[in-house]
């Protein structure tokens, strides 16, 4: 007679999500930009750290956005354990406020927390794929996500010149 | 008190009102001024350098000085031509004619030939009409006349049945037979009238299959060549599809379904095929016959279209009935390109990539907006001649090309890099999609917004939504390789999308039917069913006609998408990449640009034979 199965057991309860298996432990203690390792940080405070450690003090980072249109963005950092914050970020002039805009913003962005880790380790080098990957969601205007993409991803060393030339045609720095 | 409103007398509501207007309106001319810094940029689309061809002027110019002051039809050659022609006709047969004189008075418009897309050939809207034009009859002639039968069944009643012999040699008497017969020529009776071979020049019959032992043994005259007709990674695929069956394809000549209708093809066919059956087997006089023409004619028939309804178009093989998925599987542009993954194609080679786009979407804006002509020209309305419009959406003036330049540019720069993590397909996830689909959208009307000269040429709603949808659609599609993803695209742009930007007015008004997207995922039959098995008659569609060519170009995106070297049946794909066909199904355009220019030589003309 076959052994029956325990309900609650099956493979699938198993199976750990991908961010479970990519960030284990203590795993923000070893990142030098990260300010505070007493927690795990949430995800206003991981970009913020990100931003003034890194993307603020690069020059070419401020370069590129100098060249970028006025900009608001509404970015909610969803942990998938400990629920949602929303930042807003603005270029041109740019600030990093936590909690919602006071205008519409041009884009809403909403994003799993350990994407937005694993791009700012530099486990990824493209701020957009999981967007394209249909892991976050966009709402809005997409040449912003571009500007912001391209922000981010000239401070982690990525060429003014390379930025340009991904930029889809119809689109270059600078387009409304 | 009158006079003009001073700023300090006004109430306070009224004042921040005003505030809030100018600081808006202020940010809408920055907006627009920051647009013009772009010029350089619009300068270099393939749209600007068309349409100022056309116009000899910038294509955003947006002031006419000349409207009203054109001289009317008289700008178009072709039109006064007609005027002539119409006047002569008048006075041969005492009865008026055609006259434009009965028209509105006309002039404000500037009449102009249009450019054909990826050409410098220019031709008049009339050209591209289906009744002007003999290679657009020919084209849907040819769907028309195609009946595919298996011959498996009846080999096996003969055998059985018959107790006759089955053998490559009889195979390939059968088949001479059979191109005797489907010409009109006679085998039983020799007292019966024959038909003259010149006039049915173009009816033969040709074999397919996945067998290549099968193959060897017939005659390569017979064969529609799997192997040469197709890229080698789409060759196994097709042979394992088709199997060691063998199909039939008969081309019933032209002259028949133009002298009865399409249902005349499968009788024609049928009828024609049973007789080589019965000559090639000696099976006169045998009981037998009625077994083998039911397994013939009945028992494994392929017909391109099922039947309509008995108002407009009831036989079969007419467009209303055909399959969405078919008309995509009878484009063959893109039979020589490997069958890849298209993400994986446009991380590559982005050039490659619109290689892709060019092939199979290029073939498909050609077939179906001109059956899409034919369906509500004929079928729908009688000579609604707006539906040209279609025509000159898809193929004219680079517009569309410019759009499909956006969308690949796009999906190579950013959604091929999915590829990078071994996914060939997006999620088909609404909430991945909405937001490509609004881009997209979004910034083909912003372009219609700033080009008055293409709002000239798409001067319709009709073409509006016809462009915009199936570009939505078929993003959709090729992104996440699902046909249903295609249609939430289709139905989310021309239901909610071109309202929201445009009010029902201009282009919303147009769309007869808005169909809202919960629709897109119903199997009802009333409601549609799988979107590849949908076509003109399913109820939704039946007067929409600017969703065809998104209907039929999602099911072959996402194929594209997917790598797959067929949308809805190999069967149908292999039977149109026969080269003996009469219309060019992998290079249309070449023979539309003939048709246009009055060189092109359609079959089944009663005038061919020369008495003596």
């Amino acid at each position: 007679m076959a052994e029956k199965v325990k309900p609650g057991k099956g493979a699938s309860q198993d199976k750990k999500e991908w961010w479970e298996e990519e960030f284990q432990g203590e795993w923000w203690k070893g990142v030098d930009w990260i300010k505070d390792h007493g927690a795990e940080p949430s995800g206003i405070m991981l970009f913020v750290d990100y931003m003034l450690d890194k993307a603020i003090i690069t020059p070419d980072a401020v370069k590129i956005a100098s060249l970028i249109p006025h900009r608001l963005i509404l970015l909610e950092i969803v942990h998938p354990t400990k629920g949602a914050e929303q930042l807003s970020f603005m270029i041109s002039p740019t600030s990093v406020n936590p909690g919602l805009p006071d205008a519409e913003p041009d884009l809403v962005l909403s994003f799993n927390y350990y994407d937005l880790a694993r791009f700012l380790m530099d486990k990824e080098k493209d701020f957009t794929m999981p967007f394209w990957l249909g892991r976050a969601r966009i709402y809005g205007n997409l040449t912003v996500l571009i500007d912001l993409a391209d922000i981010l991803e000239v401070a982690k060393g990525k060429k003014i010149d390379k930025a340009k030339e991904n930029r889809p045609f119809i689109w270059p720095v600078g387009h409304p | 008190m009158s006079g003009p409103l001073q700023k300090g007398k006004l109430p306070k509501e009224l004042t921040s009102e005003m505030e809030s207007t100018a600081k808006a309106s202020q940010y809408l001319r920055a907006a627009v001024r920051a647009l013009r810094d772009f010029l350089p940029i619009e300068k270099k689309r393939r749209v600007w350098k068309t349409l100022e061809k056309i116009f000899e002027a910038e294509p955003i110019k947006q002031s006419d000085f000349q409207m009203y002051h054109r001289g009317g039809y008289a700008q178009s050659p072709q039109k006064t031509a007609y005027q002539k022609e119409g006047m002569e006709i008048a006075l041969e047969r005492n009865i008026p004619a055609y006259q434009q004189s009965l028209m509105e008075p006309m002039g404000q418009r500037d009449l102009r030939s249009v450019t054909i897309s990826q050409t410098d050939i220019r031709v008049e809207p009339e050209a591209l009409h289906y009744l002007n034009n003999f290679a657009m009859q020919q084209m849907y002639d040819d769907i028309k006349r195609t009946v595919i039968l298996n011959l498996d069944i009846p080999h096996r009643t003969i055998q059985v049945r018959a107790g006759k012999e089955v053998t490559p040699e009889s195979v390939n008497q059968y088949l001479r037979s059979v191109q005797h017969t489907i010409g009109g020529g006679s085998i039983l009776l020799e007292q019966v009238a024959d038909v003259d071979p010149v006039l049915t020049s173009d009816a033969y019959c040709k074999i397919i299959t996945g067998n290549d032992e099968i193959k060897d043994f017939i005659d390569p005259r017979f064969i529609i060549d799997i192997d040469k007709m197709f890229h080698e990674s789409k060759v196994k695929k097709l042979k394992e599809a088709i199997g060691d069956t063998i199909h039939l394809v008969i081309r019933a000549p032209t002259i028949a379904v133009r002298t009865a209708d399409a249902g005349a093809a499968f009788k024609w066919g049928a009828m024609n095929s049973i007789i080589a059956f019965i000559g090639t087997y000696r099976l006169a006089r045998d009981s037998v016959i009625s077994d083998i023409a039911f397994a013939t004619r009945q028992a494994n028939v392929v017909l391109l279209g099922d039947r309509g309804w008995p108002s407009r178009a009831h036989a079969f093989n007419e467009y209303g009935g055909i399959p969405f998925g078919y008309l995509a599987d009878i484009c063959q542009g893109d039979s020589e390109l490997p069958a890849k993954p298209f993400l994986q194609v446009a991380l590559e080679n982005e050039e490659l990539a619109r290689k892709y786009i060019s092939k199979t979407l290029g073939c498909l804006s050609i077939v179906v907006p001109v059956l899409s002509e034919i369906w509500a020209g004929l079928y729908g309305s009688d000579n609604f001649s707006l539906t040209p419009g279609l025509v000159v959406a898809s193929i004219c003036a680079d517009i569309q090309e410019d759009f499909l330049d956006i969308m690949t540019n796009l999906a190579s720069k950013y959604f091929a890099r999915i590829t990078r993590t071994n996914i060939h397909v997006v999620p088909a996830r609404w909430y991945n999609l909405r937001w490509v689909i609004e881009t997209i959208v979004h910034e083909i009307m912003t372009t219609m917004e700033k080009y008055p000269t293409m709002m000239e040429l798409l001067w319709s709603g009709i073409q509006r939504t016809f462009l915009l949808g199936s570009m939505a659609a078929n993003m959709a599609a090729l992104l996440t390789g699902s046909t249903t993803a295609g249609l939430w695209a289709l139905r989310y742009t021309n239901a909610l999308l071109v309202k929201e930007g445009w009010l029902r007015s201009a282009a919303g008004d147009e769309m007869v039917d808005h169909i809202g997207m919960p629709n897109s995922c119903s199997l009802r039959l009333e409601e549609g069913g799988l979107p590849e098995l949908q076509g003109m008659n399913s109820p939704a569609n039946i007067f929409g006609i600017a969703q065809a060519y998104g209907m039929a170009g999602l099911g072959y995106c996402a194929a594209l998408a997917r790598g797959d070297p067929w949308v809805c049946s190999p069967i149908v794909k292999v039977a149109f990449a026969d080269p003996s066909l009469k219309f060019n199904f992998k290079n249309p355009l070449a023979d539309i640009i003939a048709g246009a220019q009055k060189t092109y030589k359609p079959a089944g003309e009663r005038a061919l034979k020369k008495e003596a």
